[in-house]
């Protein structure tokens, strides 16, 4: 009974495989008791049926295993990604039950309206900001955490704490923090000498404002992934490192860096993800709504604003979906080319 | 029917949302799924067990497949008027309704009032109250998702802006043979007020929650500065004026705060517009942003702020500014004079808004519909609450507690009282004579209002130049008419 539940998952390996091994070597033929070794005769074509007979079975248990995942993943991952590329290429006012085919119309305008290079300029300063940021301050930080401190569990908890927090909230009190007449961060600036932006009414600083506070927000999730990484990295390289003459720096330069690159990677990968899509929704609406003057309206935000504020439902179709092709490219981007970098001991 | 199905899959859907980002893992390293048996009790899932979850997940997938817009051409667009009905007369209204409302103003109270009050005249009617949002943007969008489910509400709280959406989209149903049915007194609303919700010779809202802009001012610090204890009649009265108020402000303070888009300056400033003899378009749709009165006002809000400098621009909330002592003065709705009234340690003034050629002064604030696509019976249940509401001793309690216009001729007389009180509200009163309906640049093309406050921003936080920004805007209102109002009434 064990030996037949285990094939599914051993065909589906094999499914992957299957182009790459000869085909007169299936797996699992020389293993002793599988099915692949059922009573053969002399008679080639009766053990090729027999074999036959047990591949159709076999395929069978991996679709029985497989389809309620596929369906599942269809249902809810692909059939609105394909849902909204056909509304994108629609004339549709959200809550209206008619629409209008516009082909690829409303591509046209995003490419030749001149907001869109505004909004796609936000969305790279946003994204590299807060990804560069947030892997950068959680190495930092899961560094220090690393070390025999006093307190070290709760410090732990207290960074990580933010990031399971309601956006919203964290948006609210940081808008408290920032106001320019009433908050405690302008104190602390003047207290500097330099006279405090207006971080609400002038673009630039809002968006310097929203990135703070999202790169607050996230750092515990790459602290905890950094945290778990350094912890494996074996005590004898640091020893032997140390015993080479190497001084902090070099050590966590050529020994540390290195062997953190399989997190690295794993953070680029999903900070980047969640920073340009929904991730960074929450605290930008309860921040600054995508103001003032557009200057903190990311791709993302515009999607909402043009579906929901003004009820460009097509249109805002139309522009998740060169999100979402951008937000593709990037990835296999990172893949193809920062994978190769990443040392896996 | 697609509108149903789609409602039981979004709430699975959460429970799917974890597998799929476990997609990520393998990279950090999780043992390969091949090389481990799977030990799974015979017998709890067997192949065909697994076959029917496949299979039920395929129906469920044929389930959700239709959904959406149709796209078969513009015949259908009056499928949700079907379940109206002309004739309310031998209609029975329904037992229970639903009001969704945003609570301008904090009025939640006030809102609970009235359905104490209607419930006790009609104990054959409830009423839910939804608070279905924090504004009239969040409303609007909650309104706009319940469209593709049937979870929809009878009584819905839509501004000036988004009322002409929901027309155009033919997804809130025409009054006219509900007041009949109800005997509505039309003739006793204000005239502006009701006339507000009137298009294509039908009625398609009531007044509620209505207001006009109004200027406050800070009577404490217009003593300090020798100032008569009046509004500026003028602009150019305000300008001179603003020296002596600067005096006794701390270096960072400003006399004035102007609005931003998020909280409806294109509102307040149509008023200055107007007031320069300027307008954001005529009735037809047509854009008259780059007349000389209208660029002449948008140079006067920059120079306001970037070179005569007593002007800023709030950074949060002008009316909390003004409460907290931060600014001398400024223009808000009054929707915000009873919080005003109360939550100052200061007396507030209110005065009619300055002129420059002429006086100007628009309406707003917000209107209740009927959605269309709903039963009758709850048709003439939710306008049997709306008339209620909107009696002239209650209307009359709803402008007391919060500070908004009563709609009703008739309830002036029963405030008597309270203006005798509160002299501000009298103002707010009077000056509802001289208002007059918004342009339909902001009002009727749908993102207008947001399309001209992100201009506005640009001219007075970026100091961009207003021919310069207006021309931007007026590409874009142009853009939207054309998108969205053109095809429909065409």
């Amino acid at each position: 009974m064990s030996a037949v539940l285990a094939e599914p998952s051993r065909l589906a390996t094999m499914a992957l495989r299957e182009t790459q091994r000869p085909p007169s070597a299936p797996p699992g033929v020389s293993r002793p008791g599988g099915p692949g070794t059922d009573d053969a005769g002399p008679d080639r074509t009766a053990v090729a049926r027999g074999r036959r007979r047990t591949r159709g079975r076999e395929a069978l248990i991996f679709l029985a295993f497989t389809i309620p995942n596929l369906a599942l993943i269809g249902l809810f991952t692909y059939r609105p990604l394909f849902n909204n590329v056909y509304y994108s290429l629609l004339q549709w006012n959200l809550g209206s039950p008619t629409a209008r085919f516009v082909g690829l119309d409303n591509y046209v305008n995003w490419f030749t309206d001149p907001h869109s290079w505004n909004y796609l300029r936000i969305t790279v300063i946003f994204t590299v900001a807060t990804v560069g940021g947030t892997i950068a301050v959680g190495l930092l930080v899961a560094t220090v955490l690393n070390q025999r401190l006093h307190g070290r569990g709760f410090a732990r908890a207290v960074v990580f704490a933010p990031y399971v927090l309601s956006g919203v909230a964290v948006g609210l009190v940081w808008m408290f923090m920032f106001d320019p007449q009433f908050g405690v961060i302008a104190p602390v600036i003047r207290a500097v000498g330099i006279d405090p932006p207006n971080w609400y009414n002038q673009p630039g600083w809002a968006l310097a404002m929203v990135i703070i506070v999202y790169v607050w927000k996230h750092l515990g999730y790459a602290a905890v992934v950094y945290l778990a990484g350094l912890q494996i990295i074996p005590r004898e390289l640091h020893e032997a490192a140390a015993l080479d003459g190497a001084g902090p720096w070099r050590t966590f330069r050529s020994i540390t860096l290195p062997l953190l690159s399989p997190m690295t990677f794993f953070l680029l990968v999903t900070v980047t993800l969640s920073s340009m899509s929904a991730q960074s929704f929450e605290l930008i609406h309860s921040m600054t709504r995508g103001g003032p003057v557009d200057g903190t309206t990311t791709l993302m935000y515009q999607i909402y604003r043009e579906g929901f504020v003004a009820g460009r439902a097509g249109y805002s179709a139309t522009v998740a979906t060169i999100l979402f092709v951008i937000l593709l490219g990037v990835t296999l981007l990172q893949m193809r080319f920062l994978e190769r970098k990443v040392h896996y001991s | 029917m697609p509108d149903r199905n789609l409602h039981l899959p979004a709430q699975g859907s959460r429970g799917l949302v974890t597998p799929a980002r476990g997609l990520l893992t393998p990279m950090s390293g999780v043992t390969s799924p091949g090389r481990r048996r799977l030990a799974l009790p015979a017998g709890t899932l067997d192949r065909r067990r697994f076959l029917g979850l496949g299979a039920a997940g395929a129906a469920a997938l044929a389930l959700t497949a239709c959904g959406g817009p149709s796209t078969g051409g513009d015949d259908d667009a009056d499928d949700a008027d079907a379940a109206s009905t002309d004739d309310y007369r031998d209609l029975t209204p329904a037992s229970e309704i639903k009001f969704w409302s945003v609570h301008p103003g904090n009025s939640r109270e006030a809102d609970e009032e009235l359905i104490r009050r209607f419930q006790e005249a009609n104990p054959d009617i409830s009423v839910t109250l939804v608070t279905a949002g924090s504004n009239y943007e969040e409303v609007a969008q909650r309104f706009q998702t319940a469209l593709q489910g049937d979870d929809r509400p009878d009584v819905l709280m839509l501004s000036d802006v988004w009322w002409f959406k929901y027309y155009l989209n033919g997804t809130i149903t025409p009054l006219d043979a509900l007041l009949e049915a109800e005997e509505v007194d039309v003739d006793d609303y204000h005239d502006t007020l009701i006339g507000d919700y009137q298009y294509d010779g039908r009625q398609w809202g009531m007044p509620y929650a209505r207001s006009t802009p109004l200027f406050y001012y800070n009577k404490e610090h217009w003593a300090e500065a020798g100032l008569p204890d009046r509004g500026p009649e003028t602009w150019d009265e305000l300008d001179e004026w603003a020296e002596a108020l600067e005096a006794n402000l701390s270096g960072n303070q400003k006399v004035f705060h102007h609005v931003k888009g998020a909280s409806y300056v294109a509102w307040i400033f149509q008023s200055i517009i107007w007031a320069f003899g300027g307008r954001y378009s005529e009735d037809d749709f047509t854009i008259t942003l780059d007349s000389d009165e209208a660029i002449a006002a948008g140079e006067y809000v920059r120079r306001q702020v970037n070179e005569l400098g007593y002007a800023g621009v709030t950074p949060d909330d002008n009316i909390i500014d003004l409460s907290s002592g931060g600014i001398s003065c400024t223009i808000g709705s009054t929707g915000s004079l009873s919080g005003l009234l109360e939550g100052s340690s200061f007396e507030v003034g209110a005065a009619f808004l300055p002129e420059k050629e002429q006086f100007g002064c628009p309406t707003g604030g917000a209107g209740l519909s009927i959605p269309s696509g709903i039963d009758p019976e709850r048709q003439l249940a939710a306008m049997r609450f709306i008339k209620f509401a909107t009696e002239p001793e209650n209307t009359a309690y709803y402008s007391e507690s919060v500070g908004y216009m009563p709609v009703r001729k008739s309830a002036v007389d029963l405030m008597a009282e309270v203006f005798e009180r509160e002299p501000q509200r009298r103002v707010a009163l009077e000056q509802l004579e001289h208002t007059s309906p918004q342009d339909a640049a902001r009002v009727y093309i749908p993102d207008g209002d947001q399309i001209l406050g992100r201009g506005l921003e640009r001219i007075m936080l970026q100091n961009e130049p207003a021919d310069q920004a207006f021309d931007v805007v007026a590409n874009e209102l142009r853009a939207s008419y054309e998108e969205n109002v053109a095809p429909v009434i065409g």
